[in-house]
């Protein structure tokens, strides 16, 4: 799978991302920070506006070939359907609402706190840049030029009581031969708010009340808690201490991922985990499961 | 269609470095309602009110595109003219020249787009209708089309007629509402 499949998300499910194939968590390293005198930047959101959450047929699957996936279709356009008309109270009230504005106004300031980043914009993009563009433009930077990618979505997950938003950001320096599933640093950062209602249509109201005002708090918590968690992975000398281990699930189109990792952070609201893989999730406490973790046993970082 | 890779522009760019990259204009046409729907929006339209579309203009947050027809995004190239065929198509339902209550409508875009989902597009369009009487605003609501239709091969095609068949669901959406407002408004 290209690093632009697996960013295109919409395409094959913004959820399956975390199981898919692709570049690993590539920490930031004071070599590199020292190399980098400027940099470019290209914040992608491809949605226009938060999606329904509906969790996609696959059991045309059994039948298989064209009659299956006709089954398959059939079975998902209804669930859309529904879904869309659920959610239409929260719509009437976020016509206003621009995550891309609110996603880069949290991350730019990160962005420039530790690097030089010469073409920040007050609005993410909307157009997809392809494997070979991204490409063009790494053996296009200039020496001591680096170029952040950052690519983003959000939607409702479980049966709508979440808003769930994810970004991931990648940092390339210039190279002859770019190989873009090794960037200079590379991590995905999660954020799953409380959960709000009963599921559907309470939720929904929920989200929508006072003119959407847990909505709008949510979606501008997700982008400065995310925005935190980056300057967070900026740093090069981390002395990460580890609460207990921990488990979160990751509900995406197809069902639920589970991921493992050490608790770093806690209060009574939310925690944050850093996955066994190394990247980080910003989830309610309550969400959290107790698991055992190879690298963080009885609290203590083995 | 192959990638419009800007390179030489890009370079020169001083405002994004990937400036359009990926981005393909496309024309769309505007689809006529079936004899179905138009005879149900004709016997669902009120009687003594006549509402007519003074504009329907492009309020778009994202003016660039509406689908990602991967790796491509897709963006309209003739969004005026389009919107004037879903004003004109509405107008042409809801204008009643007989009519006692003469209502003026300024309605504005506000989102169009498509995204895959499993075996499906869907497509959404949505504006908002300003409803005014004596020149004042009286009512304002959102209207929502929204449609989802298999996805055979990701065609560029498809994504538009998604929006086109949206745009439909919208004119739909927006004239089975007028006696309400009607009522709402007298």
């Amino acid at each position: 799978m290209t690093l632009l499949q697996k960013v295109s998300g919409l395409l094959i499910a913004v959820s399956l991302q975390a199981c898919v194939s692709g570049p690993k968590y590539t920490p930031m390293t004071e070599e590199t920070k020292q190399a980098v005198t400027s940099a470019r930047s290209y914040n992608l959101v491809l949605q226009d506006e938060i999606k329904p959450d509906v969790v996609v047929s696959n059991g045309g699957a059994a039948v298989g070939g064209l009659i299956g996936a006709m089954v398959d279709s059939s079975v998902n356009d209804s669930r859309a359907t529904e879904a869309r008309g659920g959610i239409q109270p929260l719509y009437d009230e976020i016509a206003d609402v621009d995550y891309r504005v609110t996603l880069a106004s949290a991350l730019n300031p990160v962005f420039n706190k530790h690097f030089n980043v010469v073409d920040l914009k007050d609005s993410a993009e909307t157009i997809l840049v392809s494997d070979k563009e991204l490409k063009s433009q790494i053996k296009a930077l200039k020496p001591g030029e680096a170029l952040f990618f950052s690519t983003s979505f959000y939607q409702f997950r479980a049966q709508s009581k979440m808003l769930q938003a994810l970004t991931q950001v990648f940092m390339f320096m210039r190279s002859d031969k770019p190989d873009i599933n090794k960037p200079n640093f590379y991590s995905m950062f999660t954020y799953q708010s409380p959960l709000v209602g009963n599921g559907g249509e309470d939720s929904i109201n929920s989200w929508a009340a006072d003119n959407a005002k847990l909505f709008r708090e949510q979606l501008q918590a997700s982008a400065d808690e995310i925005a935190k968690a980056i300057d967070y992975q900026m740093q090069t000398s981390l002395n990460e201490v580890c609460l207990k281990g921990g488990e979160v699930k990751v509900p995406n189109a197809l069902g639920i991922a589970k991921v493992k990792g050490n608790v770093f952070e806690e209060n009574e609201a939310m925690s944050k985990l850093r996955s066994t893989e190394g990247d980080l999730y910003i989830v309610a406490t309550s969400s959290v499961q107790p698991a055992k973790v190879k690298t963080c046993v009885n609290g203590e970082k083995s | 269609m192959k990638l419009k890779v800007l390179i030489g522009a890009l370079a020169l760019s001083s405002t994004s470095f990937i400036a359009n990259a990926g981005l393909t204009k496309m024309e769309i046409e505007f689809d006529s309602l079936s004899n179905k729907a138009s005879t149900k929006i004709n016997q669902a339209q009120p009687s003594d009110c006549s509402f007519n579309m003074l504009e329907l203009s492009d309020d778009r947050q994202n003016k660039e595109t509406v689908a990602l027809a991967f790796p491509d995004s897709i963006g309209i190239s003739n969004i005026e003219e389009y919107l004037g065929r879903v004003k004109e198509t509405s107008n042409g339902f809801t204008v009643d020249e007989n009519a006692q209550h003469k209502i003026d409508v300024n309605a504005r875009l506000i989102r169009m787009y498509t995204y895959p989902e499993s075996m499906n597009i869907l497509g959404i369009t949505a504006i908002v209708a300003d409803f005014m009487v004596n020149g004042e605003v009286v009512k304002s609501r959102q209207y929502r089309g929204f449609y989802a239709k298999t996805n055979w091969a990701g065609g560029k095609g498809e994504y538009l007629t998604a929006i086109n068949d949206s745009a439909q669901e919208l004119i739909k959406s927006y004239t089975l509402d007028l006696t309400n407002i009607c009522k709402d408004i007298l």
